[in-house]
């Protein structure tokens, strides 16, 4: 279409002058980059670029935005747009890719390959880029702060011996100074016992092990119970909550769930929060596996350096496997992010897997 | 920045100006009428969408933009249709403060309770200015025939309209802030189940006064409404929503207990292996049976409010009836929700141009002023978008 801003056409239109509410039978003109409004009270007279023209829709009607606070109303909508596109007017891209199916399709095929590619690079790389301008302090604020509310509900003190705890702690210490993966941030070993709350009785720890934002690493009594003789299996699991806090997994995990969510918000908005968090919650789960890896490949590194076949970890998931036989199928289904003993099944097969194969010369 | 624009008429029942005392007193009726269609609405959401998530979120007002204008455009009082005037740069600066705001707020909440607190309060503070930032945002950026809608209440009135909340809430605070040790001190544990009663109490005299606040001040030109109801029929209708919401209660009860009776009895002859099964089996009819209450009860709480709400609204000169049904309404829900699932949430555009036909088309404007005769003062302005975007991000809207 070649850019004409003269229109010989007259169109009928209805004017009002913001002031009332009265409509005053008009004829739009355009000529010479100006639109020419005659009726019978006024003649208006501006130019092209004073006019917000609404933008083409199938359905609804026209109404064009006169600086001043004037405005025309369209009588037939489809008299209006063949009006404009005969005076040479053009329109966004915007909307013709509205008003288009194709390109809707297209936008629609676009808009699946970069929720994609956002979900498996863009969002991560963002948490990332966000947690490199936030403090190390602020991890522990917000570890510190998640302590206290699982001390709240899930953990007590436990009761291994100090000694015992000292011990742990050199041991984990100097295992990390033998050849600790990357540069070691500071970690706090500490010793809880898993309570049963009376709300959850179903929610318990159990034996487990988990890194919260800051450092803090918990490992419960029933781990160290289970795990009994075999502290190199514990330094495996040590190393792997140290490979959590290392790569600030907490804090990511935080990022993210609130990227996803503020994602799915746009889209959905107002629909119901419980379907706009959805994509929150399953989008997690996705991450948390490539979290587990990453924390497994450091636990491998750890008991490497130290001299340890990273097959012993395959203990680790015979002694849990064994322990939650006889229990009842609704504990064990209890999941805790980013504990060790996440209690996916296939899950720990391909953990077991990766375990044996890193032990391979 | 926000500037009370004066009255034409000072207040309600006011002398009227010459063009009304001319006309005869005959009524008006002005149906409401929405021509939008799913279709469209689906591409312009696609394309917004795609916008949005490639400009990682600056687009926004400019969708929220070609949104309500798509909306106003296909919504008729009478023969003519709203008109959204909204300046997407301007609407720009607001998303980022409150962007901001709500970032800010939710990690504090994060990082300690103590800052978590201080920044609700501080929300909780602001949170009045912000809704009257977004009414006449919205209001003075409205317009029909020609004219733009206003939005009159003031500052004080809207910190007086959330008073009653924000006592139980002060309330609730003080009992946080001496029973957050472990140590439960005996009054702290007492205030907190105390304050949050208060609160339910109180809720639909809140309601109440939010409402009224915000029906008390639209204006067209020299007509301005007024919401004539009082708080007693908030409190009825909570109480029927209360009844409806334990009836659906017991009726999901039984029908849990059922299907966990039955899976009881799988699990004894089927021993181990069908307790996981029996379990699902009671963990879906619970979730289902829970999405059954809030599926009845959401319309039902939409058709009586915005019932209840806009048949009271009016003037001497113009008044509102609105006939929302709750059975259509119903319908309406259980297909969106069951579309928007099968759909994986594609039918959303489709749902919401199905939501605001009917509940838009249910309502009627009677008039005694010729629309012709209606005469704004001024050209008005008000451009706090902040409010605006605050509206849409802290969840409080106009409504209809």
């Amino acid at each position: 279409m070649s850019r004409r801003t003269t229109s010989p056409a007259t169109l009928p239109a209805e004017h009002f002058d913001g002031v009332s509410a009265r409509p005053r039978p008009v004829q739009l003109r355009i000529d010479g980059g100006c639109l020419q409004v005659d009726g019978d009270a006024a003649t208006l007279r501006l130019p092209l670029t004073e006019v917000q023209w609404p933008e083409r829709t199938r359905h609804g009607g026209r109404v064009a935005h006169l600086r001043g606070g004037g405005s025309l109303r369209a009588l037939d909508a489809a008299a209006w747009d063949a009006w404009l596109r005969a005076a040479g007017l053009h329109e966004s891209p915007v909307v013709k890719a509205q008003q288009n199916w194709r390109s809707t399709f297209v936008a629609a095929l676009l808009l699946l390959a970069l929720a994609a590619a956002g979900y498996r690079w863009g969002v991560p790389a963002l948490a990332r880029a966000v947690l490199a301008a936030l403090p190390a302090s602020a991890d522990r604020a917000v570890g510190d702060a998640a302590l206290r509310s699982f001390e709240a509900v899930l953990l007590q003190p436990s009761s291994v011996p100090a000694a015992r705890q000292q011990q742990l702690r050199e041991a984990f210490a100097r295992a990390l100074a033998q050849g600790a993966p990357g540069r070691p941030p500071a970690v706090e070993l500490h010793f809880r016992a898993g309570a049963r709350p009376a709300s959850a009785p179903n929610a318990r720890l159990g034996a487990n092990a988990f890194a919260l934002p800051g450092g803090l690493i918990i490992v419960t009594d029933e781990m160290l119970q289970l795990l009994q003789g075999r502290d190199d299996v514990l330094l495996g699991v040590l190393g792997h909550e140290f490979g959590h806090v290392r790569r600030r997994h907490g804090m990511r995990m935080l990022v993210q769930a609130t990227l996803i969510g503020t994602a799915a918000a746009a889209a959905w908005g107002d629909f119901s929060t419980v379907l706009a968090a959805a994509p929150a919650l399953l989008g997690q789960s996705g991450y948390a596996r490539d979290f587990e890896r990453d924390a497994d490949a450091d636990a491998i590194t750890l008991l490497r350096a130290n001299g340890i076949s990273p097959a012993v970890m395959v203990e680790l998931f015979e002694r849990l496997a064994a322990a939650r036989a006889p229990r009842d199928t609704a504990a064990a289904d209890e999941r805790f992010d980013l504990g060790i003993a996440l209690a996916s099944h296939p899950a720990d097969a391909e953990r077991m897997r990766s375990f044996r194969a890193a032990a391979a010369p | 920045m926000i500037d009370t624009v004066p009255m034409p008429l000072g207040a309600l029942g006011a002398p009227v100006t010459r063009g009304f005392a001319a006309s005869a007193p005959a009524q008006h009726e002005l149906p409401i009428r929405f021509s939008g269609s799913g279709s469209e609405y689906f591409r312009i959401w696609i394309v917004n969408l795609l916008l949005t998530l490639l400009s990682l979120g600056l687009y926004l007002p400019w969708a929220k933009v070609r949104r309500l204008r798509y909306f106003y455009a296909n919504t008729a009082v009478g023969e003519h249709t709203l008109d959204f005037h909204g300046d997407p740069k301007r609407m720009l600066r607001g998303f980022l403060l409150v962007g901001l705001l709500v970032l800010l707020y939710s990690v504090a909440g994060k990082i300690s309770p103590v800052a978590g607190l201080l920044a609700f309060v501080i929300v909780m503070a602001i949170w009045p200015a912000l809704l009257r930032a977004s009414q006449q945002f919205r209001l003075a950026n409205t317009s029909w025939r020609g004219l733009r809608f206003r939005f009159d209440g003031d500052l004080s009135g809207a910190y007086r309209a959330v008073l009653p909340l924000f006592v139980p809430g002060a309330l609730a605070l003080l009992a946080l802030f001496m029973g957050g040790d472990a140590a439960q001190h005996g009054a702290a544990a007492a205030l907190a189940p105390l304050s949050a009663l208060a609160a339910l109490l109180m809720f639909p005299w809140l309601l109440w006064r939010l409402k009224k606040y915000q029906h008390d001040h639209l204006a067209l030109g020299q007509v301005r409404t007024a919401l004539r109801t009082g708080a007693g029929s908030f409190y009825l209708l909570a109480l029927k929503t209360f009844g409806i919401g334990v009836l659906a209660m017991v009726a999901v009860g039984i029908a849990v207990a059922v299907v966990g009776g039955g899976s009881a009895l799988a699990l004894r002859s089927g021993g181990s292996h069908n307790a996981a099964a029996a379990m699902v089996a009671i963990v879906l009819a619970t979730l289902l049976g829970y999405a059954a209450v809030i599926l009845v009860l959401q319309p039902y709480l939409t058709v009586r409010l915005q019932n209840l709400v806009w048949n009271a609204t009016g003037s001497r000169h113009v008044r509102f009836t609105s006939a929302l049904r709750f059975w259509p309404l119903l319908r309406l829900t259980l297909k969106n929700w069951l579309l928007m699932l099968l759909s994986l949430g594609l039918y959303w555009p489709f749902a919401r141009i199905a939501l605001a036909r009917m509940r838009l088309e249910a309502v009627t404007v009677h008039t005694l002023l010729p629309p012709d005769e209606l005469v704004s003062s001024m050209r008005e302005r008000a451009d706090d978008a902040a409010g605006d975007a605050a509206g849409d991000l802290f969840g409080f809207d106009i409504g209809l």
